[in-house]
């Protein structure tokens, strides 16, 4: 009778092991007929940076200051003469940037007073930072007849975008 | 004396079929070890690992030099290394691309090198990582691959899956198509397309991966020991390794 129960319970055993080894063995299969290979990739963008500078003006009357990073804000005190200011366009960026549009507002400006933009015009490149050239310099200039007599201000705003982005 | 060599025959039994499990054991813990660890102590197999990968090169067209792969020829061609206007990396890179380039013809490309495009390849020719710096809107990198069924069995491309989620950039992938069959020893030439949307932020990082699934052709996921001996031979293992 004891050696009848130990046979079976042998045999038992014996299935189990091999039912274990079989399900282990089905995995590997499962493992050894596919494979996955994978391409990762990382985009990183860069940047537009641009810097406007206000430089020497022409004479105690007139003066220039940058209102935001793309305005130059020009004041004339004691008109009646031809006045000039000076700026610079630095590219502190990593992409190339070319001038869309360069926009004066005359809202404010008396008739007969004529202002103007020299050195940089709309589609000028500035090349980004490190390239030259990476910085370009202009000139307002503002002529006002001899009658003239009020104290007047306007600005000048710069339109910036990526070079290949120029319409 | 009848019984005594019975009950040894027995014994003998017993210790075979002990022995036999041992061997199993023993060898489908030395599968899953070398299967988990992607780490093999022997120097012979790591180089043997390093090459039977499915990946055989890879070749940006933003990279700065024109790459020859035999027997196709130049795949990249026009990628020369120059900046015709404007040249940030110099020979590292070239004028950049503006359209998808088709392999051995020179595609359009602005006279600026501003962005530039790299890709290599992991060891075990499993992985290929592409890095694209300095990118703006409308830079249009292509990378190419070679895709090669090592293995002495016919492989089938069971799913090719690119993801990247943001709309900020956009990746298509061609030359290698789903349910496609690779005989032994046959390779195909994936192309890769990534295209910088107008949406794209300034100085930010998009991810993107392309996941391809291989199977061997004509084999359903059945037990059987002829599975274990492929993935050994897929990773260019050897029997005598185990055994």
């Amino acid at each position: 009778m004891r050696t009848k129960r130990r046979n079976r319970f042998a045999r038992v055993g014996m299935l189990s092991i091999a039912l274990l080894l079989s399900l282990c063995v089905t995995g590997i299969g499962y493992a050894a007929w596919t494979d996955t290979i994978s391409i990762d990739g990382t985009v990183e963008t860069g940047y537009i940076g641009v810097e406007l500078s206000p430089g020497e003006c022409s004479s105690n009357n007139i003066s220039c200051s940058v209102s935001d990073s793309h305005t130059l804000h020009i004041s004339l005190t004691y008109p009646a003469g031809t006045y000039t200011c000076d700026f610079t366009i630095d590219n502190t960026g990593t992409i190339p940037v070319k001038i869309q549009s360069i926009d004066i507002d005359t809202s404010g400006v008396p008739g007969g007073v004529v202002v103007s933009v020299t050195g940089v015009y709309e589609g000028d490149q500035i090349e980004q930072a490190g390239v030259y050239p990476d910085s370009v310099e202009g000139m307002v200039g503002v002529i006002v007849p001899e009658d003239g007599s009020e104290s007047f201000s306007f600005d000048v705003t710069f339109l910036f975008v990526q070079w290949n982005m120029y319409e | 004396m009848r019984l005594r060599g019975l009950k040894r025959k027995v014994r003998l039994g017993r210790w075979l079929i002990i022995a036999l499990v041992v061997v199993v054991v023993v060898g489908s813990l030395g599968v899953a070890y070398g299967y988990t660890s992607g780490t093999l102590r022997a120097g012979d197999m790591v180089s043997m690992a390093c090459v039977t990968g499915p990946f055989t090169w890879v070749v940006s067209n933003d990279d700065g030099k024109v790459t020859n792969i035999s027997p196709y020829g130049a795949i990249d061609p026009g990628d020369n290394g120059g900046g015709t206007n404007h040249d940030i990396w110099g020979r590292q890179s070239s004028d950049d691309p503006s359209e998808p380039q088709t392999r051995g013809v020179e595609c359009a490309r602005y006279d600026k090198d501003v962005a530039r495009t790299t890709a290599c390849m992991s060891c075990d020719h499993h992985e290929i990582t592409v890095l694209v710096e300095n990118a703006y809107p409308s830079y249009y990198p292509t990378v190419f691959f070679g895709m090669k069924n090592t293995q002495n069995f016919s492989v089938k491309i069971k799913s090719i899956d690119i993801s990247y989620d943001t709309p900020e950039l956009t990746v298509t992938f061609d030359g290698i198509t789903v349910d496609q069959v690779l005989s032994p020893g046959e390779e195909v030439i994936g192309r890769l397309k990534i295209h910088t949307e107008q949406c794209a932020h300034q100085d930010s990082t998009y991810n993107f991966e392309v996941k391809i699934v291989l199977v061997q052709e004509g084999k359903s996921g059945c037990c059987c020991w002829h599975w274990w001996y492929c993935w050994h031979w897929w990773h260019g293992w050897h029997w005598n390794w185990w055994w």
